[in-house]
């Protein structure tokens, strides 16, 4: 039995070596298509793969695979991967978890796609993750197809920004008040993103969310940071720490 | 299809020979059509959706497992396509079952002259399980038609092992019902008609 | 029972005459269902499937996973046996490489700014045996993570460096994941539990 499960890991890490090794040069086996980044799944998570049987090894690289095949970016199915080995989840159930997080990448192309936009795999990477994470398609699709001519940079902070205020319940159209002034001005920083950890403190301190919405309208005309809103609604960066938000 | 032989064409398709595939399209053209033309009701919507559950398994072959059959991962695929064109078409699964209860034509009701010969009649007893809900008809065909394990429909239908035990023998049941119906309703006819000697000719 | 896939049988065991009865009823509906004939897809329909397909060009992870699942054994030679213990020793050292890259307690002169974040979970019984934190951040490794018991607080402690972003993490206690009872953000994690969600930005958190 021992010798059995010898032979098949030392299989299944030879098959893995061979990937590698496939990869480590720049073959056109594995360009997904002309001039895309090489598709390799990580040496650190083709080793955890190694503790799961060969078939089931087998079902969940072919998840990758696909991910790979379909021009999605691969941490995100590789960090899901990592977690459920972590968590003792059982394979079958990543296997189901994996096929639920490929629905929605092909989800978030899809509406980058209606709204006339190529799935870029940054922005992919965020709008799959927050499909997947249960954002509701409407709030997406509105930002997406409301935004889709801006510059690639603050429109990708714009979106990280809306999917955090969405997780932590913040009205829609509050953030939507936000984000045109921030695109009006070109206000919108990558500091921004994080906007919802003002949101949590303020919350804290019994700060309504349309109070931080308007401080925060007021902020981004003239293209200050989300430290100038906590401070105009009372509070320091000293309060923002982790510490404050996590803890 | 013999699973073995279905296993290496799966491989062969894999590996990038995509006619290989045909030979899955005909083997379970059948079917899928057959669901495609159940829910839709119209042999050209049913023809296109029964296109795009083939699309979408070719599409995502790679996340078929092998060591288990193929018929009921397309089948899973092809239910998934055709809920979500009733999604598309406003006609929400939900409702769409519920309605369907109801949903026996009136035309497939035995006549009571025939209700004897019926009792006897598989055909009869087909139409009675077409006008069950859809979850219960289903399971029925995959059970009975497809020889589906109980795992294998409950995997397919999202559902648990009991859940599509339940399915079946409440399925079973109400088809009982139906004849048994018949039967006694026919019976009571007859004394009726014996007492009054109104019989037509 | 038998091995025969025979559902009539199977769905409808009979007893008593009544029950023989409904025996008899259910195998007529299941042979019903089994020999109604069955409607046909329209003419030439396989090959209006085929014609919309592309051949796959396959990845090399779709090589490996058939490779992996083909349907013959292998057997080592001693010569192979070694090449293979080559390839995975090869492979593991590649693995600890890519492990001591890890973020958590790392990060280079020209890395991105860091910030130190203090994770606390309480256990007044010091009930617990090991915890780590495993997130987003560190890879999901618990061995990269693990907390110490403050006795005198009677909470488990860890800090960490991390890079600005939103990260997803949970507590492992004695193996079992756990969440952060005090997140104030959330996030189902798809295996029906739930990630804490913390947020760094670097600019903002030299300091706790």
């Amino acid at each position: 039995m021992d010798a059995m499960n010898t032979r098949s890991s030392l299989r299944l890490l030879l098959a893995l070596a061979f990937a590698l090794a496939l990869c480590a040069r720049p073959a056109p086996l594995c360009a997904g298509e002309a001039g895309k980044e090489p598709c390799a799944v990580s040496p650190s998570v083709a080793g955890r793969v190694s503790s799961v049987a060969p078939d089931q090894a087998g079902a969940i690289l072919a998840r990758l695979s696909l991910a790979c095949d379909e021009g999605f970016p691969l941490a995100p199915f590789e960090g899901k991967l990592a977690e459920g080995l972590a968590k003792g989840v059982a394979p079958a159930i990543i296997i189901r978890t994996l096929d639920v997080k490929l629905d929605a990448f092909r989800h978030a192309a899809a509406m980058l796609r209606d709204c006339g936009l190529q799935p870029a795999p940054e922005v992919l990477a965020v709008l799959g993750e927050a499909v997947f994470g249960g954002v509701p398609a409407k709030t997406l699709h509105a930002y997406v197809c409301g935004y889709a001519g801006r510059e690639p940079g603050p429109f990708l902070w714009g979106l990280e920004m809306a999917v955090l205020l969405s997780r932590a319940g913040f009205d829609d159209g509050l953030t939507r008040q936000m984000l045109d002034a921030g695109f009006a001005t070109g206000g919108l920083t990558p500091d921004w993103r994080y906007f919802v950890r003002v949101v949590l403190v303020a919350r804290q301190r019994g700060l309504t969310d349309q109070a931080v919405a308007e401080a925060a309208c007021a902020v981004l005309r003239g293209g200050g940071a989300p430290s100038d809103v906590s401070a105009s609604l009372g509070f320091t960066d000293r309060d923002l720490s982790g510490r404050e938000l996590g803890k | 299809m013999d699973e073995s032989r279905e296993a290496e064409i799966i491989r062969e398709v894999l590996l990038g020979d995509a006619q290989a595939f045909e030979a899955l399209v005909r083997t379970y053209q059948g079917p899928v059509y057959a669901l495609m033309l159940r829910n839709t009701g119209d042999v050209d919507t049913a023809a296109d959706l029964a296109q795009e559950a083939f699309t979408r398994a070719y599409a995502r072959l790679e996340t078929f497992s092998t060591g288990k059959r193929f018929f009921p991962w397309l089948y899973s695929l092809a239910l998934n396509v055709s809920r979500d064109w009733m999604r598309r078409n406003g006609r929400d699964m939900h409702v769409f079952m519920d309605d369907a209860v109801g949903m026996v034509r009136v035309e497939d009701q035995p006549d009571d002259r025939q209700a004897m010969d019926d009792r006897l009649d598989g055909a009869k007893a087909f139409d009675h399980v077409m006008g069950l809900a859809p979850k219960y008809r289903e399971a029925m065909l995959l059970r009975f038609r497809y020889d589906f394990s109980f795992q294998e429909i409950a995997r397919t239908l999202g559902i648990t092992v009991s859940g599509a035990k339940m399915r079946i023998s409440r399925g079973l049941e109400m088809v009982r019902l139906k004849f048994t119906e018949v039967n006694d309703d026919q019976e009571q006819e007859r004394k009726t008609e014996g007492r009054s000697g109104a019989r037509p000719a | 029972m038998t091995k025969s896939r025979n559902a009539r049988q199977k769905d409808a065991p009979a007893r008593g005459p009544r029950d023989r009865d409904t025996a008899r009823l259910d195998a007529m509906i299941a042979d019903a269902v089994r020999r109604a004939p069955e409607p046909s897809p329209p003419d030439g329909f396989s090959a209006r499937v085929m014609a919309g397909f592309a051949p796959k060009r396959p990845s090399p992870l779709t090589l490996l996973r058939l490779w992996l699942t083909r349907p013959r054994s292998v057997t080592f030679t001693p010569v192979r046996l070694a090449s293979a213990m080559a390839a995975a020793m090869v492979l593991l050292a590649v693995g600890f490489l890519a492990l001591d890259r890890a973020p958590v307690g790392g990060g280079g002169p020209e890395g991105p700014t860091l910030s130190t974040v203090r994770f606390v979970l309480n256990d007044a019984d010091a009930s617990a045996r090991a915890v780590s934190v495993i997130g987003s951040f560190n890879g999901w490794e618990a061995e990269t993570s693990a907390m110490r018991y403050d006795a005198g607080a009677k909470v488990w402690v860890l800090e960490a460096e991390l890079p600005p972003g939103d990260h997803e993490y949970m507590f492992l206690v004695d193996g079992r994941p756990v969440a952060d009872p005090r997140a104030r953000l959330t996030r189902d994690d798809g295996f029906g539990n739930v990630n804490a969600i913390l947020i760094v930005n670097g600019r903002h958190e030299h300091t706790l």
